[in-house]
Formats: structure tokens, C-alpha cells, sequence
């Protein structure tokens, strides 16, 4: 249980300190580091996942809180195609978005370290 | 061993799949993993770049402190030591209320969009080399003298926009390149003010209509075309008086399929990049001056109000500057550092477009043996080739020669090489024109700035503080050898080549004419005897008559009544024509009885709970086209299902007329020739139409139509119901658009907008200056000072517009003048 939670703090800080940088791409690199710690590809997928996840959460809610939420969601849900009543999916997406590109660097670390053992 | 890192391999490698798929656009979605991302992505896009109510930042290239307060309506009032502090400033702000949109302005005038969006852009890029803006700005910009307080002023301009780029970093980018998958903006030069300025310019000069006469005459003969279309239209009046006429007869244009597949080459690389006139896209405009003899007040009022298309963020931008030199509000343009509508602290203007016809087309003969070559004065000459290197996002860069002779760049590219010349490829210099504006005080100041304002010609109304009214059409006006240049010219010949342009004293221009006003609504400037061709594309007359009958009447005038004459939607065509068109009908159902009960009881005004309006706004269209249609096609022009033009969708700078001649043409047969030859429907062989027959059937269409598209019941039809406002984003994403509300004005009322339907062109920006106290003076647009949609400054102009109401324009003389009721914000800027 330690491990898994030292797992997903260590994908949330470093998905944060990549992201810090407008590294998006670099999110499957904070899911392998929690995929390496765990050496259990399905756990590494799992937590390196939650962690990246996570970190967005965070980092999302930071700009939109000090900005009109309801009508920046309205806009991008408008530009993305769906009606003011699916102004929630632009998150759901986000999120989900995050959760894979973790997940994919967790799996792979998690294998990763499974081979090398 | 190897075999346990396949699943470790595997995995890795759906990674990067995966990744990669997230970083390109698919289809019309951009990349998501940069949009998505929270860091650069859309999130960070909130409410925009606000200004906080007290802010202060150094600026790099500022000689001294700068204020810029923000009043409630986001409009910045500059405060600066000098003039090219002002100019920095004004920049910045520009820039952080508007990057994207400035941006896209520049690419598109320069030819360079494909590098921002890609290949989708790279016919328009193309077309937009061959005409050449970003040379002729060039060569402008290469003759100023390094110390001229305009370049310097250009440059500071360019300064203070960098100074916001340099600033702002790739994630916090606005909106539109978030969209795009843009991380970089471009640094901001002289050059492209000076090319945005010639764009505009060739947008609201440009013309093709010769290529419709010469496929007119083509066709129809040139008798027949002279008559259709006159020089001297029935009832018009021109807004400045006599001068000795003159006029020439149109050539003839033998047929030919070279010159057809010519034109039609020319048409569809217009068509394509979106330079043609549409129907109801919106380039006319009203102003008028007032004298003091006929103002309530004692002093002159002015007002203006450019007709363009909508868009967001707008085309405008207003601003107060204030130098020791200067003090000047208006409207300016994000990308330019100048006032171009409004007042100083004594004089007024704003202008209207000319209409001039300054574009001639000219068929060049090639020398079969070396096709580089033209024949002109008499030899074959070089062509001049200028080579190209447009870059396009995810490709190559796409090396394009833009072929030129004496005449202009060659913008045909099958059958004929027609070249095309335009005065805005001359050196010219409207920045200095719009400098010496904003600097002026008095009407010799006045008339100095406006020798330098050339492309687009424009006819400028004037107003000061000692009571002076005026009005002058400035420009650059061809002379040509002979001809009229309505149609294609051979260009070997040089019988039709330009010698020269009217000189400047000779354009036409009145000070303080007896009627005590002046205007101009795009109607001809000169009347029929002025000794030099200006032009033969005027507007219809409608809103010059309508203006002219609100300013004899008023007497005196207020400030409100010109606000009223601004948002005025009577229709002055349906008051002349529905007697007429009325006496015809005898009811033959009861929707026809009803409708003409709307329309006999009508005060023609287009106001959106009229019924009456909805009905003779589609039924003129319907009576126009049976009178006109059936010629056209004997004359072997395709039409669509709807009643357009297959090849050809209007001609004039607002497509008014559609394809047909003139309104006031048409309006002296309806008139006084009901038994016109033009009435009669050449598709029924065994009858004889008159117009009483076209009338009744054009009402029967229009009622079936109306009743189709808007419902079995009358009461229902009202203006509003359909004439709503539609105002689109500049990359047109239904989100960011804005609109619905129903507005009053068709195409014939000084409130000009569509005739039906959703309107997307009218009153860009209205403005009225009272010099009797100039704090009252006032403006409105339909948009916002925020080019950021989240930002409340992004539209909350629309709904005053909408109401014909305006934001006061504050004007004072210093910071401390502003009340803290009036202040929004307050930015000091200071030398970095």
C-alpha cells in the first residue's frame, strides 16, 4: 500500500514539473516512473495513470477557478463540438486524456522493470 | 532473454502511437494533447490578458512615463510625453486586445497565411502575391526618410507591439492559436503595418466588375449594355455641384474563348480567396456634416458611419491619444498606429468609399516565341518576374513567379495573360495622410493630410470648431488615353493605358455649400458634366435621398436626431414604388388580401415587428429579377435554383443590384414605362408581359415562397422574425460567433443592412461629434475593445448597437479629467 501511494505521488510530481512546462507529451515519463517503482505492469498502468491524472486535476483547476468557469467550459465544450448542457465533457476528456497517456508510461515501466528482473 | 522485453516494447511503442495522435490535428479538431494540455492549452485562455485595475510595467524603446487609463467600456485613453511614446503604447495595447486578430490580418495581407494554417490557404496566399500589396508597401516604406516622424511612429508602433509578444510567452497565446496549434507569433514590422494599410485599401477598392461588362458586352452588344447600365442613372444627384461633362461610348467585344476561359480564371481565383462582392456584403457608408446654421446647437455636428462586414473581434478598435502635439479619439485599426474616424480637439471626419473606378483589366499579347515576353509601345517587352517563396505549415515552401507588366502583375492563369493595374500599386502613403489627421486642427490641415490619403479613394466629410463643413473625395484617380475602362482593354495597343491621375486640387470636394450640410452615402461625388471619368459603380441613391430628406427637414437638428438618422430604417424605393406596385394587384385570396392591407397601411420603415417589411423586401428581389432574368438568360447566362447568377454573384461594391442594372434604372421603367419591352418574359413565346403581369406574379412567388419558409400565418412575418444579427468570429467557430437579435434596416435605408434574412454587414461604426461640447460626443460598434471571448469586453457593445444606442466618447485633456465612476483601469508604463 506504501508503495502504491509512493507510486502515485512520485507520477503526480513529476507529471506537475513536466507539465509546468507545457511538456504535455512528457506525461507518459511521470506514469513510467511510478510503472519502474511498482515493477507490476497492471499497478504501473493503474497509479501511473491516477498520478498524471492528478497532477491535471490540479493544474486545471488552478486558471479556471480564477476565471468564469461556466462560460470558459460553455466555449470549449462549443469549439469541441457538444451543446452548453455537455460543458462538463471538455474535463471528462482532459482527464481521461491524462489518465491514458500515465497509464501507457506506467505499463510500459512497470513491464520494463518486470524484464529486467 | 530477448523475449521478455516484447510486452515492455510493445507497450512503449503504443505510447508513442498514442502520443503522436494527440499531437496532430484530426480533421477539423485541433491537436488535443496541446489544446487539452493545462499548461498552454485552452485553460489558460480564461478571460484573457484583463487589466488590473492599477498595473505598472517598464517597456523597452519608451523615452518617458505613459498612463493609459481603460474607461468602462475598455476604451484606453493614452497619455504620453510624445508622439512615438503614444504610438509604442497604443501598440501594446493593440496587441494585448487583439494579437491574434492582427496577425491574421497581416498573413493575409502579405500572402502568408498558408505558414500559420497550412495548405488550405495557399490559392489565397498565391492570388494575394500576384497583386502584390506587400511590394507596393515596400517600396512605399523604402522612400521614407529615416527621421520622419511617421516611420518613427511606425516603428515605436512596432515596438510596443513586441514589447507584448515578447511578453506574453507561447502558453499563454490567445485563443485563435490555441485553435490553430500555434506556440510562436511572428515579430510585428513597419512592413506589416504598411502592407495591412494597402490591404485595406485593396479591400475596400478593389473591383471586378469590368470582367462582368466586358462578358456583358460580350454578349449583349455594347448598345445594349450602355443602355442597360448608364452613366447618368435616373434621379441621381450628386453630393457636389457642376462641372462640364463627358462620356464615351463602350467598345464593342467580339466573343471569344480565350477571353471567356480568361475571365473565368481571374473569377474563380477571386472566388476562391473570397475577394468578390457578394450580395449584401456590406462596403457602403454614410456621413454628413452639419453647419451651425442649421445645428440646434449653433456649432457643427458630424457623424459617420462606415458600412463593413461584421466580424470578431471587430474591425475597429477605438482609442484617445494625447501628446503635447496631439489629442484624438477614434476609431483606429489593430495594426496601424492612427485614428482613422473621428475628432481632435477641432476638427472631425470619416470617410465613405469613393467607388471610384481606379482597377482596369488589360489582355497581353505574348510573343508565341518566348512567352516571357508582351507586346507594348510598339516592341516585345520583358515581363517583369518577381519571385516568390511561400512557406506552408506541414509542407515544403512553395516557390510561386508572379509575372508583371507595365501594366500590373498577370492574374489570369488560363486563356488570355490579363494583367490587372490598380492605383494601390502605386508608392503611396496613407499613414502619413491619417498622422497629419490626427495632428490637424483646421480645415487646411485638413485638406493638407488628406493630398497624402490616395488608396482607397474616399470621400471624406469635415467639420470644425469655427463652423467649416465639408466634404472631398481623396484619391487617386486614373486618366486613361480613351475609353471608360469598363471593360477589358488590349493591352498591346496602349490606347486605353493610364497617362496620369486627376490632379488633387481637381477631385471633387465643396466647402460650406448653401444647403447648409454636406453628406455623401457612396452616391456619385461629381455630377454628369465633371471633366474627368471618376467611376460608374455608385450605390443606389436610396440612403443618400432618405439622408438629404432627414437634414432639409431638421431644422434645426440635435445631436439625437443624428443619432436617429443613423439608425433610420425607412426604405425611400418602397415609398416610390408601391404605389405602383399595389394599383396592380386585385386580390385573389385571402393571404393577398392581407398582405396588401400590410403593405397599403405601411410607413415604410423596416422595423422588425413589420410584416409589411418582410413582404416588399422579397417581393422587390422577386419583381427584379422576372424583369431581368429571362434577358440574361437569351443572352446565355446560367443561373442557380435560387434566382442568383451561376457565375457571377453582383457586381457593384455591395452586390446591390445582384447582376442587373442599376435600381434606378429599373425604377424609371416600373415607373413610367409599364409597358417596357424589359417586362416582357421572353420564355413565354405566345404572350406579351407588361409590368402589371410581372408584378402579379412576382406577389403570387413571394407569398408562396414567405409562406413556405415562414409559416402559414401572416402575423408571424414579421422583419425580426428573420432579420436577425449575425456576427462571426474571424475563424468562424459557432462558439465564438455572436448575433440573433432581430435588427430594423434592408439595403435601401441609411440603417443599411441585408435585405432579408441574417445580416453580416451594416454600421461597423457609428459616431456623432457635437462641437458645441465635444464630451457629448458619441460612438458604438458591433462588438467589443477585447479581441478574448471570455473577457467582457469581447462583446458588450452588441446590445447597445443593436438598440441604436452609443457608449459616450469621454475626451479629456489629461488623467486627472476622469472620473473615478468613469476608470476601469489604469496602466502606467515607464522606460525599461
Amino acid at each position: 500500500m506504501n508503495n502504491n501511494r509512493m507510486a502515485l505521488g512520485a507520477a503526480a510530481s513529476t507529471a506537475l514539473v513536466l507539465e509546468w512546462f507545457g511538456w504535455w507529451w512528457a506525461m507518459p515519463i511521470a506514469g513510467l516512473v511510478a510503472g519502474w517503482m511498482l515493477a507490476s505492469g497492471n499497478r504501473g498502468f493503474l497509479f501511473g495513470g491516477l498520478g498524471v491524472m492528478l497532477a491535471w486535476l490540479v493544474l486545471i483547476g488552478v486558471p479556471t477557478a480564477a476565471a468564469p468557469l461556466g462560460r470558459l467550459l460553455v466555449v470549449f465544450s462549443g469549439i469541441l463540438g457538444f451543446g452548453a448542457s455537455l460543458a462538463f465533457v471538455p474535463v471528462l476528456i482532459a482527464i481521461l486524456l491524462a489518465f491514458l497517456l500515465g497509464g501507457l508510461g506506467g505499463l510500459t515501466g512497470g513491464l520494463a522493470a518486470q524484464a529486467r528482473k | 532473454m530477448l523475449a521478455r522485453f516484447i510486452k515492455p516494447a510493445l507497450a512503449l511503442l503504443a505510447t508513442v502511437l498514442v502520443t503522436s495522435l494527440l499531437a496532430v490535428p484530426l480533421g477539423p479538431l485541433p491537436a488535443l494533447g496541446p489544446l487539452l494540455s493545462p499548461i498552454g492549452g485552452f485553460w489558460s485562455a480564461g478571460s484573457g490578458d484583463s487589466f488590473h485595475s492599477s498595473e505598472r510595467l517598464s517597456l523597452r524603446g519608451l523615452k518617458d512615463k505613459v498612463t493609459l487609463i481603460r474607461d468602462v467600456y475598455g476604451v484606453p485613453h493614452i497619455f504620453a510625453q510624445n508622439d512615438e511614446d503614444a504610438s509604442l503604447a497604443l501598440g501594446y495595447v493593440h496587441a494585448r486586445d487583439r494579437l491574434a486578430q492582427m496577425d491574421l490580418q497581416r498573413r493575409k495581407a502579405a500572402g502568408a497565411l498558408a505558414a500559420l494554417v497550412g495548405s488550405g490557404a495557399l490559392e489565397d496566399d498565391q492570388f494575394m502575391r500576384d497583386i502584390g500589396l506587400r511590394r507596393a508597401a515596400k517600396a512605399a516604406l523604402d522612400s521614407m526618410k529615416p527621421d520622419d516622424p511617421v516611420l518613427l511612429a511606425l516603428q515605436a508602433y512596432a515596438n510596443g507591439v513586441n514589447a507584448y509578444i515578447d511578453s506574453v510567452g507561447p502558453n499563454h497565446l490567445p485563443l485563435e492559436y490555441k485553435l490553430l496549434g500555434v506556440q510562436q507569433v511572428e515579430r510585428w514590422t513597419v512592413l506589416d503595418q504598411m502592407t495591412f494599410a494597402k490591404y485595406m485599401a485593396w479591400d475596400l477598392g478593389h473591383s471586378f466588375d469590368d470582367l462582368y461588362m466586358t462578358t456583358l458586352v460580350e454578349k449583349m452588344g455594347a448598345d445594349k449594355v450602355a443602355e442597360l447600365f448608364p452613366f447618368d442613372r435616373p434621379g441621381e444627384k450628386s453630393f457636389v455641384p457642376t462641372w462640364p461633362p463627358t462620356e464615351s461610348p463602350l467598345a464593342s467585344v467580339p466573343a471569344s474563348a480565350q477571353l471567356d476561359s480568361a475571365i473565368g480564371s481571374v473569377m474563380s481565383r477571386a472566388a476562391q480567396t473570397g475577394q468578390l462582392n457578394q450580395p449584401n456584403a456590406w462596403r457602403g457608408s454614410n456621413n454628413w456634416a452639419l453647419g451651425p446654421a442649421k445645428s440646434a446647437t449653433g456649432m457643427p455636428i458630424f457623424a459617420s458611419d462606415p458600412h463593413l462586414g461584421y466580424q470578431l473581434p471587430s474591425l475597429w478598435y477605438a482609442a484617445q491619444v494625447v501628446t503635447p502635439k496631439q489629442n484624438v479619439y477614434g476609431a483606429t485599426l489593430a495594426g496601424v498606429p492612427f485614428v482613422v474616424i473621428g475628432h481632435t480637439r477641432n476638427i472631425a471626419w470619416g470617410p465613405t468609399n469613393t467607388q471610384a473606378d481606379v482597377i482596369d483589366f488589360f489582355t497581353e499579347n505574348l510573343n508565341p516565341a518566348n512567352p516571357s515576353q508582351y507586346w507594348h509601345d510598339g516592341k516585345w517587352n520583358d515581363m517583369q518576374r518577381v519571385d516568390e517563396v511561400i512557406d506552408v505549415r506541414g509542407s515544403k515552401p512553395v516557390h510561386y513567379t508572379v509575372r508583371v507588366t507595365n501594366h500590373g502583375p498577370i492574374v489570369s492563369k488560363k486563356g488570355f495573360a490579363v494583367a490587372m493595374q490598380w492605383t494601390g500599386a502605386q508608392v503611396t502613403y496613407e499613414p502619413r495622410a491619417l498622422y497629419k489627421l490626427n495632428h490637424a486642427e483646421d480645415y487646411s490641415a485638413f485638406v493638407d493630410a488628406l493630398r497624402y490619403f490616395q488608396v482607397p479613394a474616399q470621400n471624406f466629410a469635415f467639420a470644425d470648431s469655427k463652423g467649416n463643413f465639408a466634404v472631398w473625395s481623396a484619391g487617386l484617380y486614373p486618366i486613361r488615353k480613351s475609353g471608360d475602362g469598363r471593360t477589358i482593354a488590349d493591352g498591346s495597343t496602349g490606347e486605353r493605358d493610364w497617362t496620369g491621375f486627376i490632379p488633387f486640387e481637381d477631385v471633387p470636394h465643396a466647402l460650406n455649400p448653401d444647403q447648409g450640410y454636406v453628406e455623401s452615402a457612396n452616391e456619385r461625388p461629381a455630377p454628369p458634366n465633371y471633366p474627368y471619368m471618376l467611376g460608374w459603380q455608385w450605390d443606389p441613391n436610396s440612403r443618400a435621398r432618405r439622408i438629404r430628406q432627414r437634414l432639409d427637414a431638421c431644422n434645426p437638428c440635435t445631436v439625437a436626431d443624428m443619432q436617429a438618422l443613423q439608425y433610420d430604417s425607412k426604405d425611400v424605393y418602397a415609398e416610390d414604388l408601391l404605389p405602383n406596385m399595389t394599383a396592380a394587384i386585385t386580390p385573389q385570396d385571402d393571404l393577398q388580401r392581407a398582405a396588401l392591407d400590410q403593405l397599403k397601411g405601411w410607413d415604410c420603415f423596416t422595423r422588425t415587428d413589420s410584416v409589411a417589411a418582410t413582404i416588399w423586401t422579397r417581393w422587390l428581389i422577386n419583381f427584379r429579377r422576372a424583369t431581368w432574368q429571362d434577358d440574361w438568360s437569351a443572352a446565355g447566362f446560367a443561373f442557380k435554383d435560387d434566382g442568383s447568377l451561376a457565375d457571377w454573384d453582383g457586381w457593384g461594391f455591395n452586390g446591390e443590384n445582384e447582376y442587373q442594372p442599376p435600381i434606378e434604372f429599373w425604377m424609371s421603367l416600373v415607373k413610367n414605362q409599364p409597358n417596357s419591352p424589359y417586362f416582357d418574359d421572353l420564355d413565354t413565346k405566345n404572350k406579351v408581359e407588361t409590368r402589371d403581369d410581372l408584378i402579379r406574379t412576382s406577389l403570387e412567388n413571394t407569398l408562396a415562397e414567405l409562406k413556405k419558409e415562414l409559416g402559414p400565418d401572416l402575423a408571424r412575418w414579421t422583419y425580426g422574425s428573420h432579420h436577425t444579427l449575425k456576427i462571426p468570429h474571424l475563424l468562424n467557430v459557432d462558439v465564438l460567433n455572436r448575433g440573433g437579435q432581430p435588427i430594423p434596416g434592408d439595403g435601401n435605408s441609411p440603417n443599411g443592412q441585408s435585405n432579408f434574412g441574417p445580416s453580416d454587414g451594416g454600421p461597423s461604426w457609428r459616431m456623432v461629434v457635437d462641437f458645441s461640447n465635444l464630451g457629448n460626443s458619441f460612438a458604438v460598434y458591433p462588438g467589443g475593445q477585447s479581441g478574448w471571448p471570455l473577457n467582457a469586453h469581447y462583446d458588450d457593445l452588441i446590445s447597445l448597437w443593436v438598440k441604436g444606442e452609443y457608449f459616450p466618447m469621454y475626451f479629456p485633456p489629461a488623467p486627472d479629467q476622469l472620473t473615478s465612476a468613469q476608470i476601469e483601469s489604469t496602466l502606467t508604463l515607464i522606460r525599461q
